[in-house]
């Protein structure tokens, strides 16, 4: 009988440990720096910000890239101002080649929006100036997007990002201290 | 799942016919470390199980669990930010092996559903449970208590070969009620 025992719990130890050996996975945060700070808006200021991002450079994303299987959360953070206006909203659009758009019309035509609205505040009041956290931002995610971002991040690591208002052109943003946080998945 | 889902259940039939069939009701609680989750703080969980011993060797214990992970806090460029911890509702079953009476040793294995809830995320996804537990079930009483140590995968809903870890160190008591057979 004992036998048996051991028997069966080997066959259900073993029937647990198939399905891609998830058991060993990790969950582990890797932060991509945003230009400090960056400024869109009507000249002077940049139409948006263009980033080609390059995860390559980030090394908790190098040292899990061969068994990288998903990106569990994400969020974008950091300081969000209204210099000029009446307050508007910002987001963010990946491609998975290099471009180089130029305006909010070719970003919305030829990208895939991530992230946003992130709703902004007028300028002088105490909506002008926020700080967008983890779980306020976590929520903003688009699904087309996040599909995009994973592949991406399965693949070379290497995807160009914008960030665009979505709103009247003449108002001016200004981002401090941003950053893209990834929660990447893969085995230890 | 479908692989162990087949191979509980076979064990199950394969069990032999049963001297003396019990069903008990237990409860349980503990603490919920998440293993490698930078996302993911250390709760609670707690629960309630409905063992059925089927023979003297196993127990199929239906069970459902409430689980709230602990929130994690980061300095990123300076500002401090808060990742709320996540919130499961477990339901499934695990099967036990049992060692010993009176004071008893029982590896188990078992499988559920979960649904896992913060700020972003909304998900409904498999999870599979191992571990070992340690009990003691005093032959004169219908109580025993025991303390279990599992390790619970809960699979992403997009994405079956990814998943959260957790190990959890939990303390239950059951009361079982003895049916006798032939």
């Amino acid at each position: 009988m004992s036998r048996l025992r051991i028997a069966l719990l080997s066959l259900a130890l073993g029937a647990l440990t198939m399905p891609g050996c998830i058991i060993t996975q990790a969950n582990v945060l890797a932060e991509y720096d945003l230009p400090n700070p960056f400024t869109i808006g009507p000249a002077p200021a940049q139409p948006l910000l263009r980033e080609a991002v390059d995860l390559n450079t980030i090394s908790e994303y190098t040292d899990h890239k061969d068994e990288l299987e998903g990106l569990s959360d994400l969020a974008v953070v950091g300081r969000f101002r209204t210099v000029i206006g009446t307050g508007g909203s910002l987001e963010l659009w990946i491609t998975a080649d290099d471009t180089n758009f130029t305006t909010y019309g070719q970003v919305t035509a030829g990208a895939t929006k991530l992230w946003g609205p992130a709703s902004i505040g007028a300028a002088g009041t105490p909506a002008g100036t926020v700080v967008i956290g983890w779980d306020e931002s976590a929520k903003l995610f688009d699904k087309a997007g996040k599909d995009l971002l994973v592949k991406e991040v399965k693949g070379d690591g290497k995807f160009t990002a914008y960030i665009v208002s979505a709103g009247a052109t003449t108002q001016t943003f200004e981002v401090q201290d941003g950053a893209i946080l990834l929660v990447i998945s893969g085995g230890i | 799942m479908k692989r162990l889902a087949t191979c509980m259940f076979v064990l199950a039939l394969t069990a032999g016919p049963a001297s003396a069939v019990t069903l008990g009701v237990g409860a349980f609680g503990g603490m919920s470390i998440p293993i490698v989750q930078d996302d993911n703080g250390q709760g609670q969980t707690y629960g309630i199980r409905i063992p059925v011993g089927l023979t003297p060797i196993f127990t199929l214990e239906p069970y459902g669990s409430m689980t709230q992970g602990g929130d994690k806090e980061e300095t990123i460029n300076g500002i401090g930010l808060t990742r709320s911890g996540i919130e499961m509702q477990s339901y499934g079953a695990n099967l036990l092996l049992t060692f010993g009476t009176g004071f008893q040793m029982f590896p188990f294995a078992g499988i559920g559903m979960t649904t896992s809830e913060r700020a972003g995320l909304d998900q409904s996804s498999v999870q599979y449970n191992f571990g070992i537990g340690l009990g003691f079930a005093p032959f004169a009483l219908p109580l025993s208590i025991d303390i279990r140590g599992e390790y619970a995968s809960v699979t992403d809903e997009d994405n079956s070969s990814t998943a959260r870890n957790y190990g959890n160190v939990i303390l239950g008591a059951t009361y079982k009620f003895r049916f006798s057979g032939e």
